[in-house]
This record gives C-alpha cells, sequence and structure tokens, in this order.
C-alpha cells in the first residue's frame, strides 16, 4: 500500500456516500500533542512535562490508538516551563519514546514557543524525528500564561501574550522545508487561515514538499493570524482550497476540540488531540491523561465506522519510512 | 452546540419492503412495540407509518394507526408524529384524514413534489417473499409524489385547525424555498420544524457539505431563529450526517425507515439499537438526549393532552 490508496477526493458527494457505505473511508490517523511549549501543569496538573513524563505518556496514548506522537521538549533550566532549544533534550525524549513504542510516529515541533530564535526552533531537526509540524505564517495568541507557583517554577509572574507574535515569514517556510527535506523529515504543514494554504502553494511551487501534503488544520478563538472561530462553515471553505493529493488533520483547540475532530471523523480527514490544544475532557473537567482523549477519538470512530490506523498505516498513509527512527 | 437534542425514531416508514429485512416492524404490535423500546433507548418522537399485516405493504389504513398510537400513548409519553404522505393515488384530503381523525400533535407534511425513487433497490435485492414488492419499487421509477402549492396550502389549512404542528420534510434545496414561501404567504407560521431528509434518490444526497449548505440556505431564507432543524438520512452515511446535524446544533432522525444497518455489515435489529447509538455519540459530544416533554418546549408542541387518540 502506499499513500495513493488512501488519499480520495472528499469533495466528491458520491464517492463520499460511496465510501461511507462500504466502509472505506480511509483509516483514521490520532495524532497526539500531549504537551505543547507554552501551557504547563499550572493549567492541568496532569500534564506531562518531563521527559520521563511525557515518554510514559507517550507510550499511554500509544496503547490507546494514537499513532503519532507531537512533542516539545521542555527546557529543565527553566523548570520545564517553555519549550527547550537544545537538540539534545529533543533527542533524549524521542529516544525514550522509542523505547516504550516501537513504531510509532515521533513528530517535533518547530513552532516552539514565544521569544524563539529561527535556529531555536530549528534545534528539534538535528534530533531525528520522523515528522516535524511546520507552521505557515505567523502566530498571535490572546491569553494569559499564568504564573508557575512552588513547587513548579520557571514563571513567578503571570505573562500577558496578547502583544507577541511568532514572526514566520515566507522565507522561513522555506528554509524549514528545506531543511525538512534534507534530513527526510516530513513536514506537518500546520494552518490558522485560509490565505496561508498560499504559504503552502509556494513550497509546492518550489518542490520544497513530497506528495501526500499533510496538513493540520488548525481551529481555534484566540490562536493564529487570522483565525478563524471553530466552526464547520469555515472547515468546509478551507478544505476546499487544499491542492490535490493532500490529507489532512483537524486540531481543535479548547471547546473546539469535539465538534471539530468528530466533523473530521465523519468527513474522513483525520485527528489531533491533546493537551497541547485542550486541557479538558469535557466543559469545566480536566483530562485525566492525554490517553482520556483518545480513547474518546476511538469510540467516535468506531461509533462513525471509522477503522483506527495503525502506526505503520498511517506511515504509509503519510509516505513516512516504515522503519522507525532509531535513536 | 445544544445541549438537548431531538432524537426521532422512524419506525417502519414505506421504503423498505418486508423482503429486505426481518427485523422490520410490520403489524401494529411490531410497530407499536418498536416504538416504546426506542423511547426507552432515548428517542422522543416516533414518526408512524402502518402498514398490511399479512404482507407488509404500506398503507394508509386508519384503523390500523389507531391500535399503533393508542398502542404507544398508553405506554409512554412519547409524541407522535405521523405520516401524511399517503398511499399512491390518493387526494390531499384522504392524505389528511389521520391529520384530522386524531389530532397529533406532529404531523409530516412534504415540502414539494419528488420524484420518489426507490427502483434501484431492485439491482440489489431480487427474492421478495410477497408479490406486490417488486412491482411497488418498480412503479417508483415514474413516480411523482405529488406536493403541490395548491395541496401544501390545504394541508396547512387542515394542520392547524387540528393544531398539529407540521413537520416539513425538505427533500432538496428547492423545497427550502417551497416552506419560505408558505410563511411568506402567512399560511404557515415560523418558528417551523425542518426535517431535511436527504439521500432519496430524485433529492439531495448526503454529504457533508451539502448538509452545511442546507442549512446556511435556510438560515438565509427563512432566517436563524425562525426554524428548528433535524436531519434524517436514507442509507448507510445515517450516522455521519446525523452527528454533523448535532455539531450545527439540529436534531437528528434513526430509524428503519431510513437505515436498515447498524454499521456496515451489520442489520439493526430494532429501532432501539440505531437509537441507543445515536444517544451514545451525542452523549460523546456533550449533549443529552432531548425527554419528550422537553422536545414539546423545543418544538412548541400543543401537549399530549389534545390528541384524539
Amino acid at each position: 500500500m502506499q499513500y495513493s490508496d488512501y488519499v480520495w477526493d472528499y469533495k466528491n458527494v458520491v464517492e463520499y456516500e460511496e465510501r461511507v457505505k462500504n466502509g472505506t473511508m480511509p483509516p483514521l490517523i490520532i495524532s497526539v500533542a500531549i504537551t505543547g511549549g507554552v501551557i504547563g501543569k499550572e493549567a492541568n496538573p496532569n500534564l506531562p512535562e518531563t521527559p520521563e513524563e511525557q515518554a510514559n505518556e507517550a507510550y499511554a496514548v500509544y496503547k490507546a490508538g494514537a499513532s503519532a506522537v507531537h512533542i516539545h521538549a521542555r527546557d529543565p533550566q527553566r523548570g520545564y516551563a517553555v519549550t527547550s532549544s537544545k537538540t539534545e533534550h529533543f533527542f533524549n525524549i524521542n529516544r525514550m519514546v522509542r523505547e516504550r513504542c516501537p513504531d510509532i510516529i515521533i513528530n517535533n515541533t518547530t513552532g516552539g514557543g514565544f521569544d524563539m530564535t529561527r535556529e531555536e526552533r530549528m534545534a528539534s531537526l538535528e534530533a531525528k524525528p520522523e515528522l516535524c509540524s511546520l507552521n505557515c505564517g505567523p502566530i498571535i495568541l490572546k491569553a494569559i500564561l499564568p504564573a508557575r507557583k512552588p513547587p513548579l517554577s520557571g514563571r513567578d509572574e503571570a505573562i500577558p501574550l496578547d502583544d507577541r507574535i511568532i514572526t514566520i515569514t515566507f522565507r522561513e517556510t522555506e528554509l524549514f522545508a528545506k531543511a525538512m527535506m534534507e534530513r527526510n523529515i516530513k513536514p506537518e504543514l500546520e494552518i490558522y487561515n485560509p490565505q496561508q494554504i498560499n504559504v503552502v502553494h509556494n513550497l509546492i511551487k518550489q518542490n520544497l514538499v513530497k506528495k501526500p501534503y499533510w496538513y493540520s488544520v488548525i481551529f481555534s478563538t484566540y490562536l493564529g493570524g487570522l483565525a478563524v472561530p471553530g466552526n464547520i462553515k469555515n472547515y468546509v471553505n478551507m478544505l476546499d482550497n487544499l491542492p490535490a493529493d493532500s490529507m489532512f488533520q483537524t486540531i481543535g483547540v479548547g471547546l473546539n476540540q469535539v465538534p471539530m475532530m468528530t466533523f473530521s471523523i465523519l468527513t474522513g480527514g483525520h485527528v489531533r488531540v491533546g493537551m497541547e490544544d485542550n486541557l479538558f475532557y469535557r466543559r469545566g473537567e480536566l483530562l485525566k491523561s492525554n490517553a482520556q482523549a483518545v480513547e474518546k477519538v476511538v469510540r467516535l470512530a468506531e461509533e462513525l465506522g471509522r477503522e483506527v490506523a495503525t502506526p505503520k498505516q498511517a506511515r504509509q498513509m503519510l509516505g513516512i519510512s516504515e522503519v522507525p527512527s532509531t535513536y | 452546540m445544544k445541549e438537548k437534542a431531538i432524537i426521532t425514531a422512524a419506525i417502519t416508514g414505506s421504503i423498505h419492503t418486508t423482503s429486505m429485512s426481518p427485523y422490520l416492524p410490520i403489524t401494529p404490535k411490531q410497530i407499536a412495540d418498536d416504538a416504546v423500546r426506542a423511547y426507552e433507548a432515548g428517542a422522543a418522537v416516533c414518526h408512524i407509518h402502518a402498514r398490511d399485516p399479512e404482507t407488509g405493504r404500506p398503507t394508509p389504513d386508519i384503523n390500523l394507526i389507531r391500535e399503533i398510537i393508542t398502542s404507544i400513548k398508553s405506554r409512554c409519553n412519547m409524541v407522535v408524529c405521523i405520516t401524511t404522505g399517503g398511499g399512491l393515488g390518493m387526494t390531499a384530503e384522504q392524505r389528511l384524514i389521520p391529520v384530522s381523525t386524531f389530532k397529533p400533535e406532529l404531523g409530516s407534511f412534504n415540502g414539494g413534489s419528488i420524484n420518489f425513487a426507490l427502483f434501484h433497490a431492485l439491482d440489489k435485492f431480487k427474492d421478495f417473499k410477497f408479490e406486490w414488492e417488486k412491482q411497488y419499487l418498480a412503479f417508483t421509477e415514474d413516480f411523482i409524489f405529488p406536493n403541490t402549492f395548491k395541496s401544501m396550502r390545504e394541508f396547512a389549512v387542515i394542520f392547524q385547525q387540528n393544531g398539529t404542528k407540521p413537520e416539513f420534510e425538505v427533500y432538496d434545496s428547492g423545497m427550502v424555498n417551497n416552506v419560505a414561501f408558505m410563511i411568506e404567504r402567512g399560511q404557515v407560521k415560523p418558528p417551523v420544524y425542518i426535517q431535511y431528509v436527504m439521500g432519496v434518490l430524485g433529492g439531495i444526497t448526503p454529504s457533508p457539505e451539502n448538509l452545511m449548505f442546507l442549512v446556511d440556505y435556510t438560515n438565509r431564507l427563512i432566517g436563524a431563529g425562525n426554524f428548528e432543524f433535524s436531519v434524517c438520512v436514507a442509507g448507510r452515511a445515517q450516522f455521519n450526517i446525523c452527528t454533523q446535524s448535532l455539531l450545527l446544533g439540529g436534531n437528528c432522525r434513526v430509524g428503519l425507515e431510513d437505515n436498515l444497518y447498524l454499521e456496515k455489515g451489520k442489520m439493526a435489529t430494532s429501532n432501539a439499537e440505531q437509537v441507543a447509538k445515536m444517544v451514545r455519540i451525542a452523549r460523546e459530544l456533550g449533549i443529552e438526549p432531548a425527554t419528550p416533554d422537553e422536545s414539546r418546549k423545543i418544538l412548541g408542541l400543543k401537549g399530549i393532552g389534545k390528541v384524539n387518540f
């Protein structure tokens, strides 16, 4: 099997009905962003921060049905409060994850966090990830990072983020895509708004990304360049503009998560969940673990007739080597 | 999304024929029992058609309908919605007999004419136990289900006289406009209740984009506050599109009238099984099934005390 066996024109309504009827939707790839590099234990004490916590959490989501795990190494010198800019921190976690999960797809961030230089955000590329996020535009955010009270550390005072920006230019996307291609890393094209599809077109035109183009489509009220509210009309609009040979997963942030991931399951898309995107299991109830979020996806997939992809299937679909990375 | 959604069970309908599933309720007792079990599983509304107890052929027989709905009412308080689809060749007046006789809280009200096609089922089903089945299906290749503006105007009068809320069956986007026209002429008053029926050959196909479009179009034409909607889907995309309806803030209808399956390769052995599945999905999304009384409030129904059965 190869990716082209799984790619289909989801806009074709006749094919849609046929695939639902015959149960031939592609297997559902579940990715989990277990930690993120912005919010931490101060917001949900169950969020994994240390390498050991992250590796254990990766194993739990792997057992629950995830085929990819998205990792931000956190900086021990800064109390694990922020994303690390050191390759060895990423490498160490990747190694620990691989020990526990023989074939899960290891995905590292290149988005990092606020106040990081381009070079710092590229540190993960040398840590042998198989898949890396590639943000297709600048990121702004309206949120206040709460202070981390002892025993947590790394941020004594609350920090408002509403006047900061992660600067991502066209040139940077080209640099990142080129660096990934040279290292045989699959880019995960993160799109926050329809305009950013043009950023991807530019990468395609310059042969800096390979088919199938793998997207994260992000829905959020307070995150992203021209972020759209997480509603279905915007979703359909966004997907209608994706080039051929595209596959997408949906990231719904906060309260957007459950409705948008459900819609992704029933349209034939894929899903990312995890505490980076949503700290809650349901309104007012914090997640006990990332696996709890995965279990919900698996139940919904079952109800809606989607087989859950194994890591092997996910590798075939994304065109990632079936021989897992070693550390 | 809303916190409550109305789940309707369309118990047997008049689309599937007797030989297509051993689980299709046929006799008044089977239909009533299945409705009550659907209620126990979380359905607030049942949509009722009658069938000939011997052959399973759909029939507008008023005595059979009475037997079904009185049995349901004696056992639970679910909202009974009676079909006005009638039988082939019946006049508007004849099709309205269940409304004027029983004065139900809710009645189906077809929103336009459609070449209601079932003949393509013959590609798949070859063996029939009863003679009428094959003929019945084949006939629909050349059959227009007539719901003209004149008959709809007459329907609206009778529905209003009997305090029955119309459930507009909308098979395609043009029928949204038919409903808007009736509102504009004062024939029906908003808020109206619309059931999008997707996947009938002759009408709109069930896809996420198409449901998005229907809801969007209705919002523009009728106005967001002026309608409540539900979705039903003929065929296996039922659960997908019903789930989408919940995400869009709507309600949904399941049942053996629309889909004989529970999942790929597995037939539904009862309406209740499909209802239970829909309830599980709704709860994953943080939505509770509305009770019959909550549904009455949502739809603005007159109440179970004012029906005539």
